[in-house]
């Protein structure tokens, strides 16, 4: 009976032993082929607005806006980034004041995920800032740089 | 004796879940957003997805909507900051970036097709440095009322190593 129970025992440790291989090894399948600093933002969630999913095999569609509102003295802003679902590649996304202050870059989104939270790295005074800079960067499923864009817009700050 | 399987087992259970469920995650995660936002997308421009190839390479810059108001333009220009090399634009070997090694590439912009209004006269992008249009959509134009072809003509000569060439050209999107 005892040596039933070892071999049960070892069988039991070898599979624990065996899904923490697997749990390392998919960690790592996430992250190796990028910038150790890129990763998939963890606010990146699903596009809710089907008309958002449009887009051309072949090329890469870049969403844009005339006018972008977010709230004056908070850095919780809500926001609306996607990238579209038929891409074929990742967004990196950055907003800029029109003097190049950042004031929020996202981690990759993946074709078919929005940012709508994003927390910006500062607060911004009420008012209308035009020629605004939203930048997307691509980058390739596998981690390549790719091309990217540099769109202006109108930022307007709420009271 | 029997308590130690149990705890092994106890584990095993705990430890399932944690593989099953990281592609989903992200999705998850969602249902506690409490999600107002209050802008809308104006347009969605398609860029060619290339880095440039062996060959000629003709692309086409469509729009899937333009909402704009009327009067207004969109107008889709290289960067010419982020896109070239000592003002010419280069594909670079095997993914890399020396100059030595790099091809040069021409860019030539006209428009889609002839039916469109010819408001611009195509033109040999490294010629006209002044000019970096490559599309300009009006309120509601799906297709571009200027430019919007873009044909990459890479400079192949007989020195040119065997290799994989790539380049990246870099848009500027701006209305007014």
């Amino acid at each position: 009976m005892n040596a039933k129970y070892k071999i049960l025992i070892g069988a039991l440790v070898l599979i624990i032993l065996a899904l923490l291989a697997v749990i390392v090894i998919q960690h790592h399948s996430h992250t190796d082929d990028f910038d150790t600093e890129l990763y998939e933002d963890p606010n990146a969630v699903d596009i809710r607005e089907p008309d958002a999913q449009k887009g051309s095999v072949g090329n890469i569609a870049v969403p844009g806006f005339e006018v972008m509102t977010i709230k004056a003295g908070q850095t919780e802003q809500a926001i609306w980034l996607y990238n579209p679902e038929k891409n074929n590649c990742y967004f990196v996304a950055s907003i800029q004041l029109p003097d190049g202050t950042e004031l929020y870059r996202s981690q990759l989104i993946p074709p078919g995920k929005a940012i709508y939270q994003a927390q910006f790295s500062r607060t911004v005074p009420a008012g209308t800032y035009e020629k605004s800079i939203l930048q997307y960067d691509f980058y390739t499923l596998n981690g390549t740089v790719a091309n990217g864009t540099k769109a202006y817009f109108t930022l307007e700050v709420e009271e | 004796m029997k308590k130690y399987i149990s705890i092994a087992l106890a584990v095993v259970l705990i430890l399932m879940p944690v593989l099953s469920v990281p592609a989903f995650a992200e999705e998850d995660a969602t249902g506690s957003f409490a999600v107002t936002y209050n802008v809308q997308s104006s347009y969605v421009v398609n860029l060619p997805d290339i880095s440039c190839e062996d060959g000629e390479n003709i692309v086409n810059i469509t729009a899937d909507y333009v909402h704009l108001e009327a009067g207004k333009r969109l107008t889709v220009s290289i960067d010419k900051s982020r896109t070239l090399r000592n003002g010419r634009f280069y594909l670079f070997k095997d993914g890399g970036t020396d100059l030595n090694t790099a091809m040069e590439c021409s860019i030539y912009v006209s428009n889609t097709n002839s039916s469109n209004n010819r408001i611009y006269a195509p033109y040999w992008f490294m010629d006209n440095p002044s000019l970096t249009t490559v599309a300009v959509f009006y309120a509601e134009q799906t297709e571009p009322e200027a430019y919007g072809k873009m044909t990459f003509t890479p400079q192949v000569t007989v020195s040119t190593p065997y290799g994989a060439y790539t380049g990246n050209v870099y848009y500027i999107i701006s209305i007014d």
